[in-house]
């Protein structure tokens, strides 16, 4: 007997896409700036979002949603800063899906929020394919890490929107050879912002912050459409 | 590794072309996918994570057919196409330009499915649908 072929040409995660797109027109509509944060493991996007959240609270209204496999210790160290913060518990899944992010959300009104941050589940490889309706994707690396960490990882690089790189009051102390990370960086992402940061000591965070008011100055509803 | 939830994705995906959905009488025979070079999925790992996501649905037992989509930039200073092997260097080959703009390699695509009436090409033991 003749098969029969259906030709398809579809994105194989297109219901994530979707709900994806339908996610960051509600943030559109609402003026919610919305930006995630990928690293690796021990990367510090904890510590900077809970440095971020601090600084940025007294300026406007944010919340935070973090995912990690299992426990709620993150969300209670980002609590420290005195924002609404929701654990997402992802159990065996390595990465945060758009219909995570929807139902963690429900119950809060948007419209009282300026920004809201999701930290992604510690991992380079799988959360690159997962569209989450956010604005602004931003990458983390630590100058413990090894300056080849972009070469490795390229995808997650490619689909991020900008760089930082963390824990620069260690990178005396484990010769983290800047050059070569920039270097890096740049073939495998051309032109991509980089900022250097510390979440321990400050340094680089005022940029952080400003890059970060500037977009949600474009989020707000009145420089939309 | 997010090949098995890609591969669910991808299972569930299909079993919707399906007259009748899950229950179909149809099977699936063969699945064809492009995945990209950039796409950042391995091949492999998405076989096996498919062998366990297809267990008791009309996919069981299909052949999953991987056709990889190289990494193809557009240079502004040739003012070409022009194909990249090595995902970690998006710099022309010919002019050694740095250049972000990908024109294909991110694909994660299904591309055909290849469908079989169960009724007349009857399944083995343990692949009938309904057992799920």
């Amino acid at each position: 007997m003749q098969p029969r072929i259906l030709q398809v040409r579809e994105r194989i995660l297109k219901k994530n896409d979707e709900l994806a797109r339908a996610l960051r027109q509600r943030f559109i509509d609402a003026g919610v700036f919305v930006a995630s944060m990928v690293s690796s493991p021990g990367a510090g996007k904890t510590t900077l979002l809970r440095e971020t959240l601090l600084r940025l609270k007294e300026h406007c209204r944010v919340a935070a949603l973090v995912g990690d496999l299992a426990t709620e210790n993150d969300a209670k160290r980002l609590a420290e800063s005195g924002v609404p913060v929701r654990q997402i518990i992802t159990g065996t899944v390595c990465h945060l899906e758009a219909v995570m992010i929807e139902s963690a959300m429900q119950g809060w009104d948007l419209e009282e929020l300026d920004a809201l941050f999701i930290e992604n589940v510690g991992n380079l490889v799988c959360p690159a394919s997962y569209d989450l309706g956010e604005a602004l994707r931003v990458v983390l690396f630590s100058t413990t890490e090894g300056e080849d960490k972009p070469l490795k990882y390229p995808t997650i690089f490619n689909t991020a929107d900008i760089a930082l790189i963390t824990k620069m009051d260690l990178a005396d102390a484990v010769g983290f050879k800047r050059e070569e990370a920039w270097n890096n960086i740049q073939n495998v992402r051309p032109g991509m912002q980089i900022l250097e940061v510390s979440s321990k000591s400050g340094e680089g965070f005022d940029a952080w912050i400003e890059l970060l008011k500037q977009r949600m100055t474009l989020a707000e509803p009145s420089h939309v459409g | 590794m997010h090949e098995l939830s890609v591969a669910r994705s991808l299972t569930d995906f299909v079993c919707e072309q399906l007259s009748g959905s899950y229950s179909s009488t149809e099977r699936v025979s063969a699945v064809r996918l492009r995945i990209g070079a950039m796409a950042g999925l391995t091949p492999e790992a998405l076989r096996s994570a498919f062998r366990a996501a297809v267990v008791g649905t009309p996919l069981e037992g299909s052949d999953l057919q991987i056709e990889t989509v190289d990494l193809v930039v557009w240079c502004s200073h040739c003012g070409q196409e022009v194909l990249l092997r090595d995902i970690r260097f998006l710099r022309c080959p010919v002019c050694q330009t740095r250049t972000p703009s990908i024109v294909q390699g991110n694909e994660l695509e299904i591309a055909s499915i290849e469908v079989m009436n169960a009724a007349e090409n009857p399944p083995g033991p343990g692949t009938n649908p309904e057992e799920k």
